[in-house]
């Protein structure tokens, strides 16, 4: 009978709890309370909160290779790269390219943000002793962009997924506090003011070829970006043509839903605590802030380069867009101009950037992918 | 396998390519949608 009982609660999960386990879980419920109480980033941070408590509840199996759930959701959805290629088909269905095609100049400042990523990854590497695919997931992060984080994890750096989705997805939320301040550092007031001239008119066969021309460009010289960057283009053709609402409505809605489900609690789940408890996770969180720090300066320096060329000045605010965080950044762009200026409106040039900046880090991505994967 | 300053030289450099060819990409289809839309008024 006590032998029994003794075997009985050698088998609960209470017998094999480790304290790394409780604090996971205090992580978790920290991502849920950020998520629900400040409504940071909720859509990703409540299932990534849910899933890192599931993935340290002992004896659950949910991560055990082969068998488990979230192991499953995890290798077929994001290690198969399915789910973040799907996610991209949803935010091409929602996004409209008008703004950048009314002024292609903007382009540059999207790839201009991507320097942030590369002097990360050179930080990381020559300084903390993180290896090249280490550092190219970490620098990723300033990219601003959750789903091209986690598809560069998955391939270079799957041990450093969890926590490299969790900063990204963390800094996007706090793009209002991290922006401003460098913003500021780096412009004038009379910077600051510069008001943008009008945008030429855009036809709707332009909005209908862009997705099919740059499908062409970047995959060509970019082959590693495919799966995303095929993904957001055919999204935003269903857009475009306007003869596929069924399909549109679907990538918009229930398909990004469902996705976005699927790729949260899996994303959370690899955060076990033997993962996680490490050193080098208080550096990949610093360097983080340093990749959206630099994205941020180095956008902004840049469209300041631009001005010493152009008759018609941008306003370098505009240079922190380039950072991919839609439409987030684009807001904090438009407000750190209204500061300057009340009557001067930067949301619609800041658009251009801003979505610039998804197509910037596909391409980083798909460079790093490119050098680095074995 | 790369080392980091070749990563990181290629990386940006390839970034603005990338972004550069689109832009002339896009340029290009300006002007000829820009044609195609004024020859189309024209005919009217």
């Amino acid at each position: 009978m006590f032998n029994s009982l003794q075997f009985l609660t050698t088998t609960t999960g209470f017998w094999h709890l480790t304290p790394g386990m409780m604090f996971m879980w205090l992580i978790g419920l920290g991502l849920i309370y950020l998520a629900i109480s400040k409504q940071y980033e909720p859509l990703l941070l409540l299932p990534i909160g849910f899933g890192i408590i599931l993935a340290n509840l002992p004896l659950a199996g949910l991560m055990t290779p082969e068998e488990g759930l979230l192991w499953k959701f995890y290798e077929y959805g994001i290690h198969w790269e399915i789910i973040p290629p799907l996610i991209f088909l949803g935010l091409g269905a929602l996004t409209d390219f008008g703004p950048l095609l009314s002024m292609p100049s903007l382009i540059f400042l999207g790839a201009a943000a991507q320097g942030g990523v590369y002097l990360t990854f050179f930080i990381a590497n020559n300084f903390l002793g993180f290896d090249l695919m280490e550092s190219a997931t970490i620098g990723i992060i300033g990219g601003a962009d959750g789903p091209t984080t986690i598809f560069l994890a998955s391939k270079l750096a799957p041990h450093m997924l969890g926590i490299c989705a969790v900063a990204a997805y963390s800094y996007m939320a706090l793009v209002p506090i991290i922006q401003p301040p460098v913003m500021k550092a780096l412009t004038t007031e009379k910077e600051r003011k510069i008001r943008m001239k009008k945008g030429r008119k855009i036809n709707k066969l332009e909005k209908l070829l862009f997705p099919i021309i740059a499908t062409f460009v970047i995959i060509l010289i970019v082959p590693a970006s495919a799966p995303l960057i095929s993904m957001f283009m055919v999204g935003n053709l269903f857009r475009e043509s306007k003869v596929v609402e069924r399909l549109t409505k679907a990538s918009q809605e229930e398909l990004l839903n469902i996705a976005t489900i699927f790729l949260g609690l899996p994303v959370g789940a690899t955060m076990n605590a033997e993962n996680f408890l490490q050193w080098k996770v208080i550096f990949i969180f610093i360097l983080g802030l340093c990749a959206f720090i630099l994205s941020t300066a180095v956008g902004v320096c840049i469209a300041k380069v631009m001005n010493l060329f152009r008759k018609d000045k941008i306003n370098p605010l505009l240079g922190a867009a380039g950072v991919s965080a839609v439409p987030m950044a684009a807001r904090v762009v438009h407000k750190v101009g209204q500061e300057a200026d009340k009557k001067n409106y930067l949301l619609m040039y800041a658009m251009g950037p801003n979505v610039a900046g998804v197509i910037g880090t596909v391409i980083a991505a798909g460079i790093f992918l490119t050098l680095l994967q074995p | 396998m790369s080392n980091a300053v070749t990563v990181f030289i290629s990386g940006i450099t390839g970034v603005f390519a990338g972004m550069a060819l689109l832009y002339f990409s896009l340029r290009i289809t300006s002007f000829i949608t820009d044609k195609l839309t004024a020859s189309g008024a024209d005919k009217k």
